[in-house]
């Protein structure tokens, strides 16, 4: 299993570890939710080493991405960054990632950890025509990412640059206490937050370890990977492998908005077009249940005259609202906002209600 | 955390005898491994328990795990305090967070339960 290069840290600071994505990464290191908290109230730093980074260079890259890419690459400036669902030519999902701007011929996608080899594989097939470089930098790369609505003030005692002007979804080189850095405001938190790459060519990753131990030092909590589920969960963020997948389409998964039907062409186009024009045949919603029960993935979900219309994809016990949120796919006639719906937990049927997502309200762009 | 005063089971829960009757809970080592725990099932009073049943779950953000009764018997209370802060059992697993109170039918079977030394061995052996 692969370590990050903050391991021996997590080790020595009482991190339980478990398997994620191939990588040996901690879940928590106090309590899954009293870091939720951290995050929701203060900052928490939290080591996502384990994602994919990779760089597509080339006079035609801009070119070769709008082509594979759901999302509308041309219009991306410079200095911002973009989520975008890859697709496979049914319309099924490849990977959800995010596309950054480094130069006209230059961009960075980072992708999910489970994913990097597949991604790859996939460029590979499309790149020819259009003479890019498509390289794996991830082993390369440190990346951490500080959430919270202290973050930026925390965060401002160590940088150069003045965060107050970095804007939700864009990017800038800087340094931290004279770590040469990538700041970005993303996240996957719903909360005011940044990531944090720093690449080491020489295969040096010490200055990796001291950045996250100065921002450590000046207040920020380590956050494991529960935390950080919880945290997305109840934004409807969507995590791959869960929620969306090979089977699933991005126009079900309710990331439309990602996806620009009316650019020339990318990989998926037609058959996603379809899907609009015939209709969608379930949904993914959001819904909370009216006790402390917990929903998990693969739970059944019924309507309330008892007919099975979905399955739960993502589940957990919401700290703000204090019930069990999932996320789940469910027959799209059924997926009305306030319905009343039935969870199957251990074989009895718990009530609950399809809501509006996000469950809590987002602080992105605080 | 291991009260010497308590007999305990092989699937971590603790028991407390008090004349014919005992309480239930979970060990401190158990519910450290569920972390945080948000729901606790319990069954009805009057409920009939045989040793080893599952007669609960607990319910923390990650995982879900069963209770299993360390003897046999009718239960006669449950802990009504869990229903709205299941949080005692992390807090306080062998007080305020007890699960079950249970009438023994078979009051022979505590001295098969191990010993707070017999369960220490057996949490440091990782099981």
């Amino acid at each position: 299993m692969k370590q990050t290069i903050l391991y021996s840290w997590h080790e020595n600071h009482g991190a339980r570890l478990i398997e994620f994505g191939g990588w040996l990464m901690p879940v928590q290191y106090t309590g899954i939710i009293e870091e939720y908290w951290t995050v929701r109230k203060a900052s928490g730093l939290f080591d996502i080493c384990h994602m994919g980074e990779i760089t597509v260079v080339g006079n035609r890259a801009e070119e070769y991405l709008q082509s594979v890419m759901a999302n509308d690459v041309s219009g991306l400036g410079i200095g911002h960054c973009l989520y975008s669902p890859l697709c496979y030519p049914d319309g099924g999902i490849v990977d959800d990632l995010i596309i950054y701007k480094q130069a006209a011929d230059r961009f960075l996608l980072v992708v999910n950890a489970s994913n990097i080899d597949k991604d790859l594989q996939w460029l590979a097939t499309y790149q020819e025509n259009f003479k890019v470089q498509v390289k794996n930098i991830s082993a390369g790369t440190a990346f951490v990412s500080l959430q919270g609505p202290e973050s930026r003030k925390l965060l401002q005692k160590n940088a150069d640059i003045d965060l107050d002007l970095l804007d939700y979804f864009s990017f800038q080189p800087a340094r931290l206490r004279s770590i040469p850095v990538i700041i970005s405001r993303t996240g996957y938190t719903g909360e005011l937050g940044y990531e944090i790459f720093h690449f080491s060519s020489n295969g040096d990753q010490s200055q990796a370890l001291k950045l996250w131990q100065d921002l450590i030092d000046l207040g920020a909590a380590p956050c494991g990977l529960g935390a950080r589920d919880l945290l997305r969960l109840e934004m409807k963020y969507p995590l791959y492998g869960n929620d969306i997948d090979q089977s699933t389409n991005p126009l079900e998964a309710g990331l439309g908005w990602a996806v620009d039907l009316d650019k020339k062409d990318f990989i998926g186009k037609k058959a996603l077009e379809q899907v609009k024009t015939q209709g969608l045949k379930r949904k993914l919603v959001g819904l909370t249940l009216t006790g402390r029960q917990v929903p998990r993935h693969n739970f059944l979900i019924f309507n309330q005259v008892g007919r099975e219309i979905g399955k739960v994809t993502s589940g957990s016990f919401s700290p703000a609202l204090n019930a069990g949120i999932a996320l789940g796919y469910v027959d799209v006639a059924e997926a009305a906002i306030g319905n009343g719906v039935l969870v199957e937990i251990r074989g009895n049927k718990h009530p609950g209600q399809i809501v509006k997502t996000p469950f809590v309200p987002s602080h992105v762009k605080d | 955390m291991v009260p010497a005063e308590l007999k305990y089971s092989e699937s971590h829960e603790w028991v407390k005898q008090e004349g014919n009757t005992v309480i239930i809970g979970i060990t401190d080592y158990a519910q450290e491994e569920l972390g945080d725990i948000v729901f606790v099932e319990v069954p009805k009073p009057g409920r009939e328990l045989k040793q080893k049943e599952s007669f609960g779950v607990a319910e923390s953000v990650k995982a879900v795990s069963d209770l299993f009764s360390p003897v046999s018997g009718k239960v006669v209370a449950v802990n009504e305090e869990l229903s709205k802060t299941p949080e005692l059992v992390n807090k306080e697993p062998y007080t305020g967070g007890w699960i079950i109170k249970v009438e023994l039918s078979q009051a022979g079977e505590l001295s098969g339960l191990m010993s707070a030394e017999q369960y220490e061995k057996l949490i440091k052996e990782g099981h």
